[in-house]
Parts: C-alpha cells; structure tokens; sequence
C-alpha cells in the first residue's frame, strides 16, 4: 500500500543516508534519526530491525560484529559500493518524487 | 539486569532460519534492548520501569519474525516501489486533468482502503444505509404528501378561504359567498362548493352509493379546467328551480357508460330525483379536496330538499387578481364579512367576536393537516442521520488514529494538507455514497410497506415512488452526510503536527484531542437519540391515552351498516319507520344476534344534524357553544346494544310513537350543561308547539370522534323522528363480521334497489380513526429504536476503542497491583459522565423541540415529565450497557498482553 511504502521507504533513506558518513550500531541508527529529526521521527527496535536486515540482504548495507573491551559485542553496518551507488540514484529520484507530488498537490487556483 | 537474549529467544520465532543466523538475530536485538534499558536507567528510571520502558521496544513480535521471515525472501525495498508508483504517473494532463485525475485518483485510492478494511467499511456503510434510506423514505412520503403538483393551471395563484368562530368551526354560510361574491375586489374569480356526501345512484346499472359534492358558478373557471366532454353547467342550472344536471367524473363515466360519448344527455337518478348528464371530467381532474366526488351538481343558492346541506357551511375558492397577495385578499373578505355583520344584527349574533377570516393557498388547504406529521417525520430521520454520521465520523476517527503515520509521512514528504483533507473527505464521502445506494434500497422497502400497510387517510400516501427528485435528493443527503461524517477525521488530520506520526507508539497530543473529539461526538449521539426516544415516547403516550379513553360504549363485538331510503319510495315519515321497524324485526332473528337497534347515525362518526334548544323555565347556558345539542334519532334498545350506560330514568319503548308525547334522553353532558345541580327526569324542552319530556340519562359517547370532547346529545325516539337515513347497530354472540352477508341478504328481500353501505365494526371503525395517529407513533417509535440501535453502537464503539488504547495503561495498572473492580470502575466511569453528559444535553433538546409536536399530542404534555424520566433511563441504560462489554474485557486483560500491546 502506497502509505505504507511512503513510510518504509522513507526509513530506508534515512538510515542508508545515516551511513553514508560512517559504519554505526543499529541502537545508533535509531537514536541519530530521532535526535537529527529534533524528536519528530522515531523508531523502534521491533520497526527498525527488520528494515536493516532488508538492506543487508539487499547487498546495500554490510553487517560486521564488532567487539570492544568491556563490553559485550555489537553490530556495526557500513555501507557497501552498491549501496552507495543507490544511495544516489534513489536520493535523486526520491527528491524528484518529492517535486511531483508537490507538483500535484500544491493548491491551484485555476 | 534481565537476560535479554533468553527474552529475545523467548518471543522471536524463525523457525526457517539457519541456527548462527538466528542466533545472531536474537544476540543484535538483545543487545539493543540493552542499550534502551541502559538508557532508560541512566534516565533515572527504576529497574522495573527500565524494563518496561525497554520492553515496548517491541509491540508485535509476531510481525518482527514474520518481517525477518520475509526479508529473507527478497521483499523488494519499499522505495524501489515507491519510485516505480510515481513513473506510472509521471505522464499527468493539464491543470484541469489534473483535478480530475486527483479526484479519481482519491476515489481510486478510497477504494482500495475500503476494500482492505472490510470491517470498517460494511459497518460505516450499512449505517450511513440506514440514516440514508430512512430519510430517503421519508422524503419520497413527503416528495407526494406534500410536493406533489396540483392539476391546475397556475396553480399558486388559487386561495381557500373561510371563516372560523372562536371554536375552529367553519363558518361561511351561503349568504355570506354571495356577499364576497358580488363585492371583493381582489379576486378574478369566486367559487364555493359543499362538503362532499354521499348520494344514492340509480338508472345506471346497480345501484351505488357515491360522493357528491355541488359546485357554484365560478368553479371551473377559478380551477382552471373544465369538463373534457358536454358543458359546465348553465347559469339557468345554478337558479332555484333551474334544470336538474350533472358533471360525471372520468371514471364513474368508464364504469357506467362505457366511456361512451352518448352518455352527456341521458338521464341518471341521485337520490331518486332525474338528473341530465351535461358533462363528463377529464381522467387527471382532481377535487380541491380529499375525496374525489363520483358526480357535481349545481351549488344553488338555497337547498332543495334532497341536498340539505350540514349547517349549510359552504368552502370558498378564489383565483387571485394580478399583483394581489394572500394577505390583501384576506382584508378585504373581512372586511365585507363586518359590512354584512352590522347591517343584519341576526348574523352578528351568530358571529362572535372572536371569529376570523381564514385565507391561505389552495395547497396549504390540501397539505396543512398532514404537513406538521410529516414534518416532525422529517426532523425526526434528520437525527437519524446525524447520529448515523456521528457513528462513522467515529469509526473514522479511530481508524484516522491508526493513519497518522502514514498522513504524516505524506504531509512531511510535502503533501498539501488541503490535499489530504480531500482525501479523507473523498473516502468519507464514498463511504456515504455507497451507503446511500443500500439505502435506497431500504427506502424501496419502507416505501413498499407504507404504500401497502399506510393508513388510507393520509391523503397521496400511496402514490410515494423513488423517482428521479428523490434520487436526486438521495444522492445531495449522500454527499452532505459524507462531507459531515468526513469533517472530524479531516479536522483532526489538519492538527496533526507535522512529523509528530512518525513517532512509533507516541502517546501524542494529537491523540489527546482525538480523544476528546470523539467523546463530545458520543454525547451529542447519546443526546439525539434521547430526543428521538422521548418524541416516540410523547406520541406513544398520546397513543395509549387515546386507547384508554372511556368510549361510553362497548364497541367489540358490533357490526355496522348504513342505509339511505330513496325518499321517492319512502316519502313519508310513516313508510320510513315502517321500512326500518320490519328490517329490524328480520334482523334480529338471524342467528348469532344478540340485540339490534336503528339510529341515523353510527356511533362516534359525528353527527349529521345538530339544533338550537331552550329548556324551558331555564336561561339559556352561556359559554361559546350557545345552546347547540347533536341530535340523534334512535330504536328502542339502542342504547342496551351499544352498551351505553343509564344513568337516570329509562329506555325508549314501543309506547314512544308519533300520537303519543313527545320524549328525549339526554346524555350527562347535556344535564351538565343546560341542568346543572337538577334533576333532569321531567324537564320540558321547547320545540314549537309540541315540547319534548326528558325520561332517562346515559353516559356520554364521544359522538364527535376520538379526541373531541363528548357534546350535549339529545336522543329521540326514531319512531317520533323518522329519517331516511337508517343505521343499522348489531351486536352479535360471536364475530360480527359473520352476520354481514345475512344482513344484506335480509335488506334484498324487502328492497332489492337499496344498496347497503358503510359495512363494518364498530372495531374497525374505531381503528380507522385511530390508523393516521397509530401510523405516526409506529413510525417514529420504528426511528427512534434504530437511532438507539444506533446509539449504543457509537457508544459501544467509543468506549471499546478507549479500552483499546488505555489497554497499556490497563496493564500497567493490573500489574502493580490494582482489582478488576477498580478496572471496571474506570472504564465504566468513562461511559457515566459521557452518558450523563449526552441525557442532560438530549433533555435540553428535547424541551425546546417536542412543543412542534403540540398538534400530534393528546392529553401529555409536550414536557411529560414520566416519558422524559423514562427515555432517560433508556438510554442510561442502554449507554451503560454499550460501556458494559468493554470494560468486562479491559478486566480481562492480562497484564503481560498489554505490555507488548500498543
């Protein structure tokens, strides 16, 4: 369903765009999305697992077990040449979606 | 610390999935439960709320699993989806298109959530089916009752009037038509015509009774038709004296002439007397009034003997002048009416001061007594309706709850709300279009019923159709209702703060004020229908009031029939009562009969004659009825068949005959009267030369129908007053209805030209006049039921979804230890302030809207306290227990189901 879509494929953008910059834990994901968005966008564990796990399968994304000292292991995601590459791609069309349902939308006086 | 991972294990459940990539699956998520709990704890939360603050990290484990389940399948990424969406429609037309394409696309999109969400969807749309159709219903009633066109041309520019005393009687007598007649000067033309009674056809196959009525000159041309065959009538015809003719209408014309041209010219006998046939009316003519009349004759300025018109009172039709108003026509009759009154002090005597000249649109005339029904009808299906968009503006805004994400995401992305408002606006509005062809179907059903079960007094019932104006009218209450139902959730989605449905199981503001929406919308539900239900319960109390009224006689068990002797066979007082005398004498030998009697008229169906008496040595009664009396002509053992009590004194008998004494019964009414505080036994009453003696008292009979007060009646004996109008009483061991085909069998053996009439009970009689009342109590009674059905639905609908979403709380509070009974407590509390809150407001309503039923009322007051405490309770208790199930659910709530729940 269209808004369902809207929603995953928002998500999907930010947290592919999250990585860009740098590999991060999944709890970091989270917690970026919702601190950059001052508070307005928040996930959950349970909602935003299952969209990595997408993109990992993708081949988008790569995930690593990283162990630190101290401290029980975590996983890290990077992204992977191909996720970059889509990344762009998707970034591009998504903002000219963005124009045309703008275009739609926006109220006309005709 | 919990051990996560065995929580993890605990719920997660991938039963596909190879055993390291489950156990990395159930270590990441693990881990970042952690890390929440971590977090919540730095927060300064205490363990246990840690836990819990951790734990609705994961509303549906079952969806988590099936996600990752499916995520292994290659699920193709949301945005790959979205992207190719928007290229199908990248090739968008013009501006105009564009709109089109937007609506259709909204429509579209409506559809296909309706079609996912079947529950929500046949339950919004078999509501708005219902507000629909009812009012569909209705209108169709009303479209006919009260919109119908009348068959004349220019039609508004026809008036009715008249002139009422003080006490509602009509008041025009023959003179005082003539007088507007010759001296108005706002009408173009004047007609009067009578009342229409019935007549005894003969010289034209078998003989019949039929409906008269006796038109002046002016007539056909203030109607503005005339006869489609022959003439209208000749001025030498409207003289005294003038030739005897008559206008047939078109089908006494297809049914006793064949329809044949030849028929103008021949000669027909009304009441024995030859009549010329001069005219025949056109199929589509319709009398200015209920019934149409079989035959018209002339309206001649004073009666023959054959047409003795009651009280001589004529109606009056008028065609107004270019440019005058109603009003002005209204001054000037009024104005002649006190000409004549000063001139002639004999008719200012009968005029009494309060008395008024009446003029209003011959519509108004034909409609007025039916339209404050129907009206009330229309109000009430307009709550019906409301309640039914309140009902699905609920269910949508539960559902809006449930969308804020996805209206969020689509207002972040950059969606106009205007846009958004007009998608929810759409969806409502298909759900009320789709609701209002159901309905249509429902006001076929309704419609089929009135036209089969209606009573046949309310005139033009039964030629309600769903015809084009009504669908039309159909489609325009569609749309409305979609439009108002649509406005909450519409509303709501205007407010929602921009990105604030993003956040996943955010207890927001937005939800706050849903909240609040929603419980107002339940009040004002609650409050409507206790509106409905006390306007229901008004009529029925009138309903049984009526029905408990004491009669003054036993109807059950009594047949009925009319007879009218030809006064050309039966010309003479004597040959009169010896007909009835030997009819009477058959009678009451068939088998089955318990006791018979004659009278000239039935029982309770208004007098036919009415006179002026002076009791002597008593000074006339003051008061607005003067010294009026009905006048009743009746057989010994009238009053033992009609089981009407003696109160004083005794019965006719055959002593009582023309050579003897003049006698009378009086009812009580009559003592009380013109004899207070005396004993009536022996009091003379003055008639010309010849007084009558009073030998007996009965109870009083509500001679002038149901609702009027019983009036001063005066029996006589029938053999003392013979007339040729003979009503036949009978009452019989068992059903009387038995006895009819005996009954005319025995009237055949002495006249074999006599048609018998009027067959029926008196139960059936009785019931007849109650059908128009019982219709209207039934309807609105059958309204107000479904607007509680409806009611509790919205109730049961708003406290099940508050349950629904406190089912967190709930938990929480169960868990820390709190009783099912304070669960229930809450829950219930809920309903009993909105429940409250929705009777005061309903009885607020109810005591500035049920003084329009004034005028459909009898003996209750428009502000009865009984029916308003009981409609109250009715719906307390229905409202109670709509809130009742819920909240027995949110105690069966187990603590851990809510944890996860969300």
């Amino acid at each position: 369903m269209f808004g369902r879509d809207l929603k995953k494929g928002s998500a999907e953008l930010l947290v592919l765009s999250l990585l860009e910059e740098r590999p991060r834990h999944s709890y970091e994901i989270g917690k970026l999305i919702e601190s950059r968005s001052r508070g307005r966008i928040a996930f959950r564990i349970g909602s935003l697992y299952p969209i990595l796990c997408r993109l990992e399968d993708r081949g988008l994304i790569q995930g690593r077990w990283v162990e630190k000292a101290g401290e029980r292991r975590r996983r890290f995601y990077r992204l992977t040449p191909e996720g970059r590459k889509f990344l762009a791609r998707q970034r591009n069309l998504w903002e000219q979606f963005v124009a045309a349902v703008n275009q739609v939308a926006r109220p006309r006086h005709a | 610390m919990p051990d996560w991972r065995s929580y993890v294990r605990e719920h997660l459940h991938l039963p596909d999935a190879r055993p390291e990539r489950e156990a990395d699956i159930v270590e990441e998520i693990a881990r970042q439960l952690e890390d929440a709990y971590e977090e919540a704890r730095r927060q300064g939360l205490s363990e246990a709320e840690a836990e819990v603050s951790a734990v609705t990290h994961v509303a549906d484990w079952q969806k988590l699993s099936d996600e990752l389940r499916l995520s292994r399948t290659s699920k193709p990424l949301a945005l790959d989806r979205l992207i190719e969406q928007s290229r199908d429609r990248s090739n968008l037309p013009g501006r105009m298109g564009q709109f089109f394409y937007g609506v259709w696309f909204d429509v579209l999109f409506a559809w296909r959530l309706l079609a996912k969400n079947r529950g929500f969807a046949i339950a919004a749309i078999l509501t708005m089916a219902i507000g629909i159709g009812a009012n569909t219903a209705v209108f169709s009633i009303i479209d006919s009752a009260l919109f119908f066109p009348l068959p004349y041309p220019q039609a508004s520019r026809i008036i009715f009037a008249t002139t009422v005393r003080g006490d509602g009687h009509p008041f025009v007598s023959k003179s005082v038509f003539a007088s507007w007649k010759n001296r108005n000067r706002s009408l173009a033309s004047i007609a009067a015509y009578s009342d229409i009674f019935k007549t005894t056809l003969t010289g034209a196959g078998v003989p019949d009774r039929l409906p008269l009525a006796s038109v002046s000159s002016g007539f056909f041309s203030v109607l503005g038709v005339g006869p489609m065959l022959g003439r209208a009538f000749l001025p030498s015809e409207l003289q005294p004296g003038g030739p005897a003719a008559v206008i047939l209408s078109y089908p006494l014309w297809r049914s006793r002439f064949d329809a044949s041209p030849k028929a103008v010219g021949k000669t027909i006998y009304l009441n024995d007397k030859p009549f010329t046939v001069v005219g025949v009316m056109a199929p589509g003519f319709e009398f200015p009034g209920t019934v149409n009349p079989a035959v018209l004759v002339p309206l001649q300025p004073s009666d023959g003997p054959l047409f003795a018109q009651r009280f001589g009172v004529v109606d009056v039709l008028g065609r107004l002048k270019p440019g005058v108003g109603v009003a002005s026509v209204q001054a000037d009759l009024e104005t002649i009416l006190q000409q004549d009154a000063e001139r002639a002090p004999a008719l200012l005597q009968r005029l009494p001061k309060t008395s008024r000249t009446i003029v209003m649109p011959l519509r108004e005339r034909l409609v007025g007594k039916t339209r404050s029904a129907l009206l009330v009808l229309w109000g009430a299906v307009g709550f019906l309706l409301l309640i039914a968009c309140v009902n699905v503006a609920n269910l949508a805004l539960a559902r809006a709850l449930a969308r804020e994400k996805e209206i969020a995401v689509r207002v972040a992305l950059g969606a106009e709300r205007r846009r958004v408002m007009r998608q929810l606006l759409t969806e409502s509005v298909l759900v009320a279009t789709l609701g209002g062809m159901a309905g249509i179907a429902i006001a076929c059903a309704v419609v089929w019923v009135v036209r089969h079960f209606g009573p046949a007094e309310l005139p033009r019932l039964h030629n309600a159709t769903i015809d084009f104006p009504v669908l039309l009218f159909t489609l325009g209450v569609s749309v409305l209702a979609g439009i108002l139902a649509g406005l909450a959730p519409a509303r709501a989605a205007w407010r929602l703060p921009a990105a604030e449905g993003l956040k996943e199981g955010a207890r927001s503001s937005t939800g706050r004020g849903h909240r609040r929406l929603r419980s107002a919308l339940m009040v004002a539900e609650i409050a409507m229908a206790l509106m409905l239900a006390i306007g229901a319960g008004l009529l029925v109390g009138s309903f049984l009031k009526i029905t408990g009224l004491d009669l003054g006689l036993d109807p059950h068990n009594v047949l009925t029939a009319e007879l009218a002797l030809p006064l050309a066979r039966y010309a003479t007082p004597a040959e009169q009562l010896a007909f009835a005398q030997s009819l009477l004498k058959r009678i009451r030998s068939l088998p089955g009969v318990v006791a018979t009697a004659g009278a000239n008229d039935v029982p309770m169906a208004h007098f036919n004659e009415a006179m002026s008496v002076k009791i002597q040595g008593m000074p006339t009664p003051s008061g607005p009825r003067g010294n009026g009396v009905g006048l009743e002509a009746v057989t010994p053992g009238f009053f033992r068949t009609m089981r009407i009590p003696f109160l004083a004194g005794r019965d006719f008998n055959v002593g009582d005959s023309a050579s003897t004494a003049p006698v009378a019964i009086v009812n009580q009414a009559f003592v009380r009267h013109f004899l207070p505080n005396r004993d009536p036994i022996g009091e003379r009453i003055g008639r010309g030369s010849r007084p009558m003696r009073i030998v007996g008292v009965v109870a009083n009979v509500r001679q002038q129908g149901l609702l009027n007060a019983p009036f001063p009646t005066l029996y006589n004996p029938y053999a003392q007053q013979p007339t040729a109008f003979v009503s036949l009483l009978i009452r019989a061991s068992g059903n009387p209805e038995g006895i009819a085909p005996a009954l005319r069998a025995q009237v055949e053996q002495l006249d074999d030209e006599l048609p018998v009439f009027g067959v029926a009970t008196m139960d059936q009689r009785l019931a007849k006049m109650e059908a128009e009342r019982r219709f209207e109590m039934i309807v609105l009674t059958a309204f107000a039921i479904v607007a509680l059905l409806l009611a509790a639905l919205g109730v049961y609908g708003v406290i099940s979804y508050s349950v629904s979403e406190r089912t967190h709380e709930i938990g929480i509070r169960m868990a820390l230890g709190a009783k099912k009974g304070t669960v229930m407590r809450i829950v219930m509390g809920k309903t009993l302030v909105l429940a409250f809150l929705g009777v005061a407001t309903g009885v607020g309503g109810a005591l500035a809207l049920t003084r329009y039923l004034q005028s459909l009322l009898f003996q209750i007051r428009p502000d009865d306290p009984l029916t308003f405490a009981l409609a109250a309770a009715l719906l307390l208790a229905t409202a109670l227990l709509a809130g009742f199930l819920p909240a027995r659910r949110a105690t069966a709530i187990a603590p851990i189901t809510a944890l996860r729940y969300e």
